[in-house]
């Protein structure tokens, strides 16, 4: 801690993906077929270039944290810096997996068909888009996944300084990724000390909130 | 910055409503996992550990939470009230928090509501909103949804809240309900044993699930802390960052769990594992281990008793272990009969007393997440 009022660590990158539109350190991209995000998650990854056969066997709230991530990550020397274990991941959301839970449920309703596919199953936990990441981006740091009505700010900011401030943790990635029927929404922020990075906004609880807010 | 001491707790499996019941069960060597037909769960039998529903009716009905309240949070509201007894926490004050650990909560709604609950229901946070206005709480409860690992995460959350002085006193409470849902989830994974489970056996061949709820209440202050005092010493997780629904082969993510609680002492008296009586997770465990050269200290699994209770597991087994650390008693590991790991490890083999002053938690878990958690009992 610098002193008794802030802390010393700031939000370098953050990503953030809603309708049609990705917002990130790079700049803001539009894209089209607003109203399906399938064809949206679809066109997002064939802009990333990303060559990743798995993920066409994600459910669609596991790729867009996936995407997303892949948009926060963009700067190849961010991880770097980092061993593993030293990036932790809190993330939270407002539906868990509700969406695939009706579609397992459904799935078990047909009495024919009574075996759901493991693929679906593992996917009604909402921790399975941290272990995707995980994999994707070699971050072995500890997980923690919250359910609650909205973003909470406060909560999320103070939970992050202590971790940084007590674990072994060097850096931090905050999420928020909800998906239910047509809504989805998705937002990571990378928090790491400032000494290393040049760029970046101080972490606070109302830079946090702000930037989540960018395009509501 | 205070330390976080156990104030409180209390247990509700097949074995019983308390934590005293639950334990009498385990030093008898009685498993409440029983192999059966259970229509409204899998079409055909099972093991399984289920909670006695009756008796769930009748405390539900002298609470009047029998009408208001799905079988989830009826359980959560009965665990809770019971620890809370006999001790001095102030459930409402804004110096207590609660949080809930569930993997799956009210799921069984979407296709099983007669009371006609409202839609919202389903959701995590919902719950977490009535058990909350239930309590008359300050805050509304957090919410831990992490798998196998939830119960281990939300002590470890709790404690950190605790010690950065947040709040005052912690009521962390675990529950999940056996529903066709997560039945027909595990069949799917071919996951399932077909008789009682055998963890770190070398006949083991999967995992019985089981449900119930469980609460432990942490506090900063010694004076409402429970005699023995028990304290959390530190508590820490990992990722393995090698798949979402199998377990490392090299144990990673567990390894580096355990060594940031154990900051390279390896004095701890009893190792309470994860233990899910499936092949490849026993072996990682053990591999774990091993790559810490803990392969001397007894260690067991609590799931041959009670099944894996999901999103309760952490908490229940956590206070296992402090009532091991309070008895002084070391728990038969239920089902092992023959060593069959990769790596060689102590499996307890018979329920016998030890002094037990510093016990070691894990949990692993889909997702390839493993939590660590540190008790240590004090002198005084």
């Amino acid at each position: 801690m610098m002193n008794g009022f802030s802390n010393n660590y700031i939000i370098s990158r953050f990503a953030i993906i809603r309708k049609g539109r990705v917002e990130c350190n790079e700049g803001v991209f539009d894209f089209p077929d607003e109203d399906d995000g399938a064809k949206f998650l679809k066109s997002i990854y064939k802009q990333l270039k990303i060559d990743y056969p798995k993920f066409y066997k994600m459910d669609r709230l596991c790729k867009l944290a996936f995407l997303t991530a892949d948009y926060l990550f963009k700067d190849k020397n961010l991880l770097k810096k980092y061993q593993p274990e030293e990036v932790a991941m809190l993330f939270a959301n407002y539906n868990s997996y509700i969406d695939i839970d009706i579609k397992h449920n459904t799935s078990i309703a047909n009495k024919d068909k009574y075996f759901p596919k493991p693929a679906v199953f593992v996917y009604t936990l909402p921790n399975i888009m941290l272990g995707e990441l995980s994999i994707r981006h070699l971050l072995r740091g500890e997980n923690v996944f919250f359910i609650s009505e909205k973003f909470d700010t406060s909560f999320i900011f103070d939970y992050t300084v202590n971790l940084l401030d007590t674990t072994r943790h060097k850096a931090c990635v905050i999420g928020w990724v909800d998906y239910m029927e047509k809504d989805f929404e998705s937002a990571l922020f990378f928090i790491e000390n400032a000494s290393k990075n040049k760029q970046g906004l101080l972490l606070t609880e109302e830079n946090l909130d702000r930037k989540f807010n960018t395009f509501v | 910055m205070g330390n976080s001491y156990i104030a409180g707790d209390n247990i509700i499996t097949s074995l019983g409503f308390s934590t005293i019941e639950n334990f009498q069960n385990l030093l008898k060597g009685n498993t409440g996992i029983k192999v059966g037909l259970y229509p409204y769960l899998y079409p055909e039998k099972f093991p399984a550990s289920l909670v006695n529903k009756d008796f769930v009716r009748e405390n539900a009905i002298e609470l009047k939470i029998d009408k208001d309240y799905t079988l989830f949070e009826q359980l959560l509201i009965l665990s809770i009230t019971d620890s809370l007894r006999d001790i001095s926490i102030n459930v409402k004050s804004p110096e207590t928090l609660i949080i809930l650990s569930t993997t799956k909560g009210n799921i069984d709604l979407l296709s099983n509501n007669p009371k006609g609950f409202a839609d919202h229901r389903v959701h995590l946070w919902s719950s977490a909103y009535e058990i909350g206005k239930y309590f008359k709480t300050a805050h509304t409860p957090l919410v831990v949804s992490n798998a196998c690992i939830s119960g281990v995460v939300a002590l470890n959350t709790a404690d950190r809240l605790i010690k950065q002085g947040k709040f005052e006193n912690v009521i962390i409470a675990g529950c999940d309900v056996l529903s066709e849902f997560i039945v027909s989830g595990f069949q799917s994974f071919l996951s399932l044993s077909k008789d009682v489970c055998q963890p770190f056996d070398k006949d083991r061949s999967g995992l019985s699930l089981g449900e119930g709820a469980a609460t432990v209440i942490l506090t900063s202050d010694k004076t409402k802390a429970k005699k023995p005092f028990i304290q959390i010493e530190s508590g820490s997780g990992s990722n393995d960052a090698n798949h979402i629904s199998g377990p490392s082969r090299t144990g990673e993510g567990l390894y580096i769990a355990i060594n940031d609680v154990l900051k390279g002492s390896k004095e701890i008296d009893y190792i309470s594992a994860h233990g899910t009586a499936t092949p490849f997770n026993d072996d990682m465990e053990s591999i774990a281990l091993d790559r810490h050269k803990l392969n001397n200290i007894p260690v067991n699994s609590y799931k041959g008793y009670i099944g894996h209770t999901m999103g309760a597991a952490g908490v229940i087994e956590s206070i296992f272990c402090f009532e091991s650390m309070r008895n002084n008693m070391l728990i038969n590991s239920y089902g092992f009969e023959n060593p069959g790991t990769v790596k060689e490890i102590n499996v307890i083999n018979k329920t016998e007393s030890a002094q037990l002053k510093t016990i070691l938690k894990t949990a692993s878990g889909f997702g390839g997440s493993n939590a660590a958690i540190l008790f240590r009992k004090m002198n005084d």
